[in-house]
């Protein structure tokens, strides 16, 4: 028999054997695809599960598989008859890889086309989905050919999986270290290729010796850090579609700053200010960050305090700390800022001062136009990976909203950016008047999760947006049906730029 | 042609040799019961022997062919069967029988017949629905049907009540006995062994301790039984090492001689025992042999230990 | 089932024990002249012996003249084949051996095995013989 006959002959043999176990298989790929076909409606929960499955049956049959014919039970049948043994493993890789990810694959391709993936994206999704999966199938397939029977080979997969958790979950602490995805990508590559060759050379050698063990074991953890390394969000710019705006802003923050509370009389002892930026545009906002306050005392001597944020608990170096207001924006009302006092500078202060200031950093943000999408019910658009759809608008006559359904999918690992779950940032703009109304965002909530194999990741999300209220006297310009007609919604995205000092002086009220 | 050359083969689990230096040449056609007590080393070299293993030191060849340059044709005539070895239990015979014959150029579709309806084998029942005795018949059938050159079995027939031993002695002479195959048959019960091998080997202490024709063994072990004229005791230390099985009793004395000739009883038994009264001279059975044999390795083994 | 009785012994060379086995059936005229006499294969199964010996014992035979191979037929027992008392006495000449001696270990004398044969003779075959023959 050729070797390529014999490979035929052994994996018929073992489809045969397998039968119910792959009758399973596919059932529960099939429910999984299912479920994961109906992720855009909009009572769906979780994916998450399905997934999970799927993998965990896919681990078993690949066990059933190898040990079927296993290269390393002195008991086993295969090695007395006149096999290739390299056709026999071959048998085994090629029914996990036809059906074992096959299967699914197909059921990923039916659930990614049934949610409205772009298609050209659809082959790199289906092979990140593919590769992830069979990480998972070659560490399964090594320790199922080092073990006796599937009730071992459980064991041991399991401890296995539980001791990298434990391992990944103290590691970090310790090192911090960042591999580069292209790193990561190539070694997970090379770890295949090595853990395909060990397994092939145990059918061939039938070597059972200690170090063939630790190897293997030592090659089936390096399969398995890689789908449980937390993702190291490699950042990949997204490319705008369009801008409408110049990008860089010339003109510079007005930094306001009082004393809201002072250490006199204060039942804590620290001094508490209210700090805000001011002279935003529509295209140029202002971030702020306070690092510390200088008291000039009254017997000439200076004080320098550092300051901690309190009250809105926001991550500056993320988001501009106020938010949109429609029309001309107006400066926000700011955030609280603390500088605490030891007793020492305490009773200092107390004695009184002169005056204080504040220092810190002014970041700028420009927001860059990313898409324009027309202001009707169902337009829809696809940018950046994702897919935007207007599935509610309202107008009434105060007010605009709309609320967008934003879906993806991408790669688990985390290669792309977008707008998370808060959707990006909406303006109404009519370029023939060259007016503008900004939306501020309002609830949103989504939902992501796994299709069918592990390495995609959907995201669904919806959010609300609304146009505030009008304020009398605030709006030059009147919002009517043909305003809006003449009026397109611009998508952008607000990305910080550049940065300077800035100290400010506080006033203090008397 | 030798259809199984061995030599200088060791092989050890860990610290623990279980082969030592072993030079082993069995010819072409030849039946060859491999004896060895439990533990000896049988089965590591069947399965060393069936390439189950890897040779960690020595050579082997089979049928005239390194084992590690064996084609799968030539591999194809080689069958193996052993007490440890695991048939696929789902499958049914005939579906065994369809899997395997593929594979072999040489499977002889009439002789599976033949042998299944000879064993009364059910060729639908599921191999794990299998006696004992069914199974080993199952395996037997699944040997012998490719007409192997070499067959190489590992206690096939250990534990077998005697009904089905009966059958498989006869199926496998009937089959492989007329075709000058060559057999490597091991086992540690030697009775069964007496009349299928015409060769023998004796595996002890990773060694094969003694390997011939049977009919060279039988002319040179005998068994010897003296009877002195009167008690005198005659120190052991004055008879020959190589006599085994040494065994006084009052005036008797009896003994396994390893290397029986014309001169012996002319020569050599006077010389010793000048006074008998009578000597007789008898076939050693290979139990005796055996038992012998087995015998003075653990004595060494034990003479070993203790210096 | 084999034309002629054979119990094989431990201990002893089974081909020479069926080589005296199968010499003393034709001898003693228990196989005939043309009668089958059974093929290496038969031998082997009967006997569940080694069919190399089994092949030497019928060479053996053939050699000594009580067997021919006829082609087409197979292997026979040779037709009209005189055998001379002195063969028939050299066949039993091992038994003879063992009965003197173990009569000597009786301590018997020669006489007394004489009538023990006689007496026997004629119990199992009703003739009556004189010793002195």
């Amino acid at each position: 028999m050729t070797w390529l006959a014999q490979l035929r002959h052994v994996a018929a043999k073992d489809i045969r054997q397998a039968r119910v176990l792959l009758l399973v298989y596919f059932g529960v790929v099939a429910w999984a695809t299912w479920g994961a076909c109906k992720l855009t409606r909009p009572d769906k929960t979780s994916t998450q599960g399905a997934m999970i499955f799927v993998v965990a049956t896919g681990l078993f049959v690949v066990a059933a598989l190898v040990q079927a014919d296993s290269p390393t039970r002195s008991d086993a049948f295969w090695p007395s008859r006149p096999f290739y043994a390299s056709a026999v493993f071959a048998a085994k890789l090629f029914v996990m890889g036809a059906i074992v990810i096959g299967l699914p694959l197909a059921g990923q391709f039916i659930a990614l086309s049934a949610i409205g993936t772009t298609p050209a994206r659809i082959p790199m999704l289906l092979l990140v989905a593919a590769w992830s999966y069979a990480l998972w199938l070659f560490a399964a397939m090594i320790v199922a050919a080092l073990t006796r029977d599937l009730r071992t080979f459980a064991v041991v997969f399991v401890s296995l999986c539980v001791l990298l958790l434990l391992v990944l979950e103290e590691w970090p602490k310790r090192l911090q270290f960042s591999v580069g995805v292209r790193t990561q990508e190539i070694a997970t590559l090379l770890g295949a290729i090595v853990a395909i060759a060990l397994v092939l050379t145990l059918y061939r050698t039938r070597d059972m010796r200690g170090r063939m063990w630790v190897a293997g074991i030592a090659a089936a953890a390096a399969m398995l850090i890689s789908p449980m390394l937390p993702s190291s969000p490699g950042l990949v710019p997204s490319s705008p579609v369009a801008t409408t705006e110049a990008a860089s802003l010339t003109r510079w923050a007005t930094v306001r700053a009082e004393l809201v509370e002072g250490p006199a009389g204060a039942r804590r002892p620290w001094l508490r200010f209210r700090v805000r930026a001011e002279g935003a545009t529509a295209t140029g906002r202002f971030g702020l960050s306070i690092s510390s306050a200088t008291v000039y005392l009254r017997n000439g001597s200076t004080l320098e305090v550092p300051t901690e944020e309190a009250g809105l608990s926001v991550a500056l170096a993320a988001q501009p700390y106020f938010r949109s207001v429609r029309g001309p924006l107006v400066s926000a009302q700011g955030y609280e800022v603390d500088a605490k006092l030891t007793d020492l500078q305490r009773a200092a202060v107390s004695a009184g001062f002169d005056s204080v200031t504040v220092e810190g950093r002014v970041t700028i943000w420009n927001r860059q136009a990313i898409a324009t999408m027309p202001m009707v019910e169902h337009a829809a658009l696809g940018v950046d990976n994702r897919h935007l759809e207007i599935v509610r608008l309202d107008r009434s006559a105060d007010t605009v909203s709309l609320t967008m359904k934003i879906f993806s999918v991408d790669r688990s690992d985390g290669q792309s950016i977008g707008f998370g779950f808060g959707g990006p940032d909406l303006a109404l703009v009519n370029e023939t008047r060259d007016q503008e109304l900004t939306f501020r965002s309002g609830n949103s909530g989504g939902v992501s999760g796994t299709l069918v194999l592990p390495g995609n990741e959907a995201h669904v999300s919806t959010a609300e947006y609304d146009t505030a209220p009008l304020r009398p006297g605030d709006r030059p310009f009147v919002v009517d049906d043909s305003w809006i007609s003449e009026s397109h919604l611009v998508l952008s995205k607000w990305t910080p730029n550049d940065s300077y000092p800035v100290r400010a002086k506080v006033i203090v009220s008397p | 042609m030798i259809a199984v050359d061995v030599s200088r083969l060791s092989y050890r689990y860990g610290k623990v040799f279980a082969l030592r230096d072993l030079d082993l040449a069995i010819p072409e056609g030849a039946f060859y019961a491999l004896l060895g007590p439990n533990g000896a080393g049988k089965t590591t070299l069947l399965q060393l022997l069936m390439g189950m293993r890897r040779i960690q030191q020595g050579r082997v060849s089979l049928l005239g062919v390194e084992r590690s340059a064996l084609s799968i044709r030539e591999k194809s005539t080689i069958g193996y069967i052993a007490e440890g070895q695991a048939l696929p239990k789902w499958m049914r015979l005939e579906e065994l029988e369809r899997y395997l014959s593929p594979l072999y150029p040489t499977w002889d579709a009439a002789l599976a017949n033949d042998l299944r309806e000879r064993f009364d084998l059910d060729p639908r029942r599921k191999i794990r629905t299998l006696s004992r005795g069914e199974y080993m018949k199952a395996a037997l059938l699944c040997a012998l049907a490719p007409r192997p050159k070499l067959l190489l079995m590992d206690e096939p027939f250990t534990g077998m009540d005697v009904l089905v031993k009966d059958e498989l002695v006869r199926g496998l002479l009937d089959v492989a006995g007329n075709e000058g195959w060559s057999v490597v048959l091991s086992s540690h019960d030697v009775g069964e062994l007496e009349l299928l091998a015409d060769w023998v080997g004796f595996l002890d202490a990773g060694h094969m301790q003694l390997s011939e024709p049977m009919e060279a063994l039988r002319k040179r072990f005998k068994r010897v039984e003296v009877v002195l004229r009167d008690d005198t005791n005659r120190p052991a230390a004055t008879l020959p090492t190589e006599w085994m099985s040494v065994e006084r009793a009052g005036v008797r004395v009896s003994f396994i001689a390893p290397n029986f000739n014309e001169t012996f009883v002319s020569d050599v038994l006077p010389a010793h025992f000048p006074d008998a009264a009578r000597i007789e001279v008898f076939e050693a059975t290979l139990r005796d042999v055996y038992l012998a044999l087995a015998t003075r390795e653990r004595s060494r083994a034990r003479r070993e230990e203790a210096a | 089932m084999l034309p002629f009785a054979v119990a094989l012994k431990s201990g002893e060379s089974p081909y020479r024990q069926i080589v005296y086995a199968a010499t003393k059936a034709v001898v003693s005229g228990e196989l005939k002249p043309g009668d089958p006499f059974p093929s290496v294969r038969e031998l082997s199964q009967a006997l569940k012996l080694n069919p190399n010996t089994c092949q030497k014992v019928i060479a053996e035979l053939v050699r000594d003249g009580l067997l021919e191979v006829r082609p087409g037929v197979g292997t026979v027992v040779t037709a009209a084949r005189r055998s001379s008392a002195a063969e028939r006495r050299e066949l039993l000449s091992g038994q003879v051996e063992q009965l003197l001696v173990e009569a000597k270990r009786l301590g018997l004398a020669e006489a007394d095995v004489l009538n023990a044969v006689a007496a026997r003779w004629s119990h199992l075959f009703g003739e009556r013989r004189d010793a002195s023959r």
